[in-house]
């Protein structure tokens, strides 16, 4: 079927290049791009590595008992490659690191929930956005000090988060300065300073939320109010050809319901594993 | 001649001058100058010096209050090691084989994620009381879990050292008449820790160096102050850059004080 696909698509870009008359300024996917049948750039079967940190739930994470990644960021650069005719492989990077890996062109792109921000956005190209996520505050399940959003940010409250995130940088300025936060190397650890009762709230944006309030969850809970919605994106380095097909690919995908049935699948009620559940 | 200077290989800096010239540490000196200039002519990299530096004062205070704590139990553990009591003896070795068979990042999570909990809540049991495990700083558990670490090793380094003075310096002071414990306290312990000096100051090193995995843990250290302004800036390369000549220039500093001080310390002839 693929190989079908190439010969049509070889044939298609042929006959296109002929009425053309070599008038192609349509430099959108760069090099090596090529129209296939479905509309979707064809990037030839290459190798694309994507950096993942297997420790953000529900994007991507290690469950116990297996040795291999999944999660979102799995599930949908696997559809994304196969309507652009790519390879994924994915790569363990750690937090926000990445970043920069991507950007210096070590990775090609990275998948993490990354929010799209105008400093990042210096550094590195985004893709269209994929999905907006709501940051929010979870705290204790019994802890009934903090019934809204502003009884944590005016009180004294310690909030947890994770180094170089949106939500820290969020977090600094909702709290006047970082003496109340505490930066941890990951979201795990954030979560299990709260459930031990070192910090009194952590910050994430909903969708990672909710991988940890799953039916599971008995020892926290959200506090409602959104503070800042986020779109995210995958990052790629400045001027990177992967960036185009890939935005086709996102349409695509969102049209044809994938996105909805993957965001069915990692955020709905059903997704029900937890940070206990996961290595890293 | 005496073998007690090597019970472990010194990775500390050597300030010799036998050797011949420096020039290792002319280059060292020009690098770590050279980054000097950099902070001071460059925003990005006075911005980076800026915002690292705050976690100085706590990787400094880690650093020292972790040593002194380390030094105290490190000494009871290595006296405990060569006691004559069976149960005692046992009890310390246990302890020492543990820690020095875990990498210090394996053994800050066990004490500051597990094991302070756990101790805070057998504290309550016990005492019936309602201490919380949160008023306890992650600052603190780092440290202690520091103290903890070193405090194995320091402890085989005071045995070695111990058992290193000669038997003879011990008979002497029997022939003058002092007991056991007065000969431990002013011929054994004094000649030892000479002794040992350098084997202690690679372990101050090292102990410095380790603080930056509390970072992990959210202490805001040298580290962490790295961390979050990389993060947030983006300045990778300028944070990093500064962040190890930080510890470069500590580790200098440092190696120059023990030197000094093992001078001091040193009986003229040996």
């Amino acid at each position: 079927m693929r190989k079908l696909n190439k010969v049509l698509a070889a044939a298609l870009s042929v006959a296109l290049i002929a009425s053309a008359c070599g008038g192609d300024d349509d430099d959108s996917g760069g090099s090596g791009s090529e129209a296939s049948t479905d509309g979707l750039p064809d990037l030839g079967g290459r190798k694309v590595t994507v950096g993942v940190e297997n420790a953000y739930l529900p994007f991507n994470y290690v469950a116990v008992g297996e040795s291999e990644g999944q999660g979102w960021d799995y599930d949908a650069w696997r559809e994304i490659c196969r309507l652009l005719n790519c390879e994924p492989e994915f790569v363990a990077a750690g937090w926000p690191d990445v970043i920069d890996q991507v950007a210096q062109g070590e990775l090609d792109t990275a998948a993490d929930g990354i929010s799209i921000t105008d400093e990042r956005k210096e550094i590195v190209d985004f893709s269209d956005a994929y999905m907006t996520v709501q940051q929010k505050f979870i705290v204790g399940l019994n802890d009934d000090s903090y019934a809204s959003a502003d009884d944590i940010i005016n009180g004294d409250a310690i909030v947890a988060t994770q180094v170089g995130t949106t939500n820290f940088e969020l977090a600094s300025e909702l709290l006047g300065g970082d003496e109340r936060i505490r930066a941890f190397d990951q979201f795990g650890l954030a979560i299990q300073a709260l459930i031990a009762g070192d910090v009194d709230a952590v910050i994430i944006d909903d969708a990672a939320g909710l991988g940890y309030i799953g039916e599971n969850a008995d020892s926290v809970k959200t506090i409602d109010d959104g503070l800042q919605s986020d779109p995210l994106g995958f990052i790629f380095e400045l001027g990177s050809d992967l960036r185009e097909p890939t935005n086709a690919a996102i349409a695509e995908m969102r049209s044809s319901g994938f996105l909805d049935q993957i965001g069915g699948k990692y955020f709905g009620t059903e997704f029900t594993i937890t940070y206990d559940d996961i290595e890293g | 001649m005496s073998a007690s200077t090597d019970i472990e290989p010194t990775n500390k800096t050597n300030f010799d001058l036998k050797d011949g010239f420096p020039y290792w540490l002319v280059v060292m000196l020009g690098i770590i100058g050279w980054m000097v200039v950099q902070i001071i002519i460059t925003d990005e990299y006075r911005e980076a010096f800026n915002e690292i530096r705050p976690g100085l004062k706590l990787t400094l205070i880690t650093t020292a209050g972790a040593f002194l704590a380390s030094m105290v139990l490190g000494l009871g553990l290595g006296l405990a090691r060569l006691s004559r009591n069976r149960l005692v003896e046992t009890l310390a070795r246990v302890y020492i084989e543990f820690v020095r068979g875990m990498p210090m990042l394996v053994w800050l999570f066990v004490i500051a994620l597990v094991l302070t909990v756990d101790v805070v809540d057998f504290f309550n049991w016990i005492f019936h009381s309602g201490v919380k495990a949160r008023s306890i700083s992650f600052a603190w558990r780092g440290s202690i879990a520091l103290s903890l670490f070193y405090a194995a090793f320091l402890a085989e380094v005071f045995r070695a050292g111990i058992q290193s003075v000669a038997s003879g310096q011990k008979e002497a002071g029997r022939a003058l008449g002092l007991n056991q414990r007065q000969i431990m306290a002013h011929i054994t312990i004094p000649q030892a820790f000479r002794n040992t000096l350098p084997a202690i100051g690679n372990d101050l090193i090292a102990l410095m160096k380790d603080t930056s995995l509390i970072s992990i843990i959210a202490a805001a250290e040298l580290t962490y102050r790295a961390r979050i302004y990389s993060g947030s800036s983006f300045r990778f390369r300028e944070a990093f850059f500064v962040l190890a000549v930080f510890y470069v220039a500590l580790t200098l500093l440092l190696s120059l004080l023990l030197q000094l001080w093992e001078k001091r310390l040193k009986v003229p002839g040996r």
